[in-house]
């Protein structure tokens, strides 16, 4: 029985690679598109079935694991600033997360099921803007966040929490306005979202 | 959030809400068009920074998820997803999952 576990073990330590965090976020990312592909494998041709739900649980257990690497950087409830790949790496899970719930919405209505809420992500910073995303070199991003954090200060984040919450209408209060005048494409699909 | 995917399908399940069928349409239009992106290495769905393609060390998952892309992408243009790009790319999701699962 040990001489079994240890081939086991030996074998399996064999097969496969150690991921790091940041590999980690990568097959989390990747795994994404491939179940876009899964679910639209033709374009502009409806849905039809390839993915399955038990992607769907492998993605969530993913999701979940990602989550417990932690999903806001100290610095940002500090509000100063982190270290720039510290910024991307989180960002990028957080995003490819929301991203998940996303596709979860579509993967269930496309087959007539309910949809949930989304309330383990209300606590999430909710999606950084334009110019932070985009600046091109470590200076224009410290630069960039340097301004944000200024314009920013003493204004509680701008949480998912705080998206799910908005009225219908045309008006939005003052952090929802801050917010969105800094959002990119990904962060103006949620407020289309909304009621 | 690891149950979720079970939340249709049990009661004690929270609330669920009514999604709204423009917010779903549109969803479905814009996340249809990631996998191309990735295919056209022009620009990046929005949840992949660009900072993760630089220096030479892209990371293995997403190497892959280019050229399949790009592999599913050329199919689809000429009759189809054929099976060579699903099994392919099943193969590298179930790759994926199991690697990930000794990992965590």
């Amino acid at each position: 029985m040990i001489y079994y576990i240890v081939v086991n073990v030996l074998i399996l330590d064999f097969q496969y690679p150690t991921y790091d965090p940041e590999t980690l976020t990568a097959a989390f990312q990747a795994l994404l598109i491939y179940s876009i592909i899964m679910l639209f494998p033709v374009p502009q041709t409806p849905s039809f079935g390839v993915f399955d739900l038990s992607t769907l649980a492998s993605l969530h257990e993913l999701g979940f694991y990602i989550s417990k690497q932690g999903l806001v950087l100290a610095a940002e409830t500090d509000h100063v600033r982190p270290p720039l790949n510290e910024w991307i790496q989180i960002s990028c899970r957080r995003k490819t997360l929301m991203a998940l719930y996303c596709f979860e919405g579509i993967y269930h209505t496309l087959n007539n099921l309910p949809t949930f809420p989304c309330t383990e992500l209300g606590f999430l910073p909710a999606p950084a803007g334009k110019m932070l995303w985009n600046a091109k070199t470590q200076q224009d991003w410290e630069r960039a966040y340097d301004r944000w954090l200024g314009h920013w200060a003493g204004i509680d984040m701008f949480i998912m929490n705080d998206l799910a919450v908005i009225q219908p209408g045309a008006d939005l209060n003052r952090r929802a306005e801050m917010w969105l005048e800094e959002a990119d494409e990904f962060g103006m699909m949620f407020m289309s979202m909304g009621k | 959030m690891r149950e979720r995917w079970l939340y249709p399908y049990l009661e004690q399940s929270p609330p669920s809400v009514v999604a709204l069928k423009h917010s779903v349409s549109l969803l479905c239009r814009v996340f249809r068009t990631y996998p191309r992106m990735m295919s056209r290495n022009v620009q990046l769905a929005p949840f992949i920074h660009e900072a993760q393609m630089l220096g030479g060390k892209v990371p293995l998952p997403l190497s892959n998820c280019f050229a399949l892309s790009r592999m599913w992408n050329g199919h689809t243009d000429t009759g189809g997803f054929s099976n060579i790009v699903q099994t392919t790319i099943r193969a590298e999701m179930d790759k994926l999952i199991n690697e990930v699962c000794q990992n965590v």
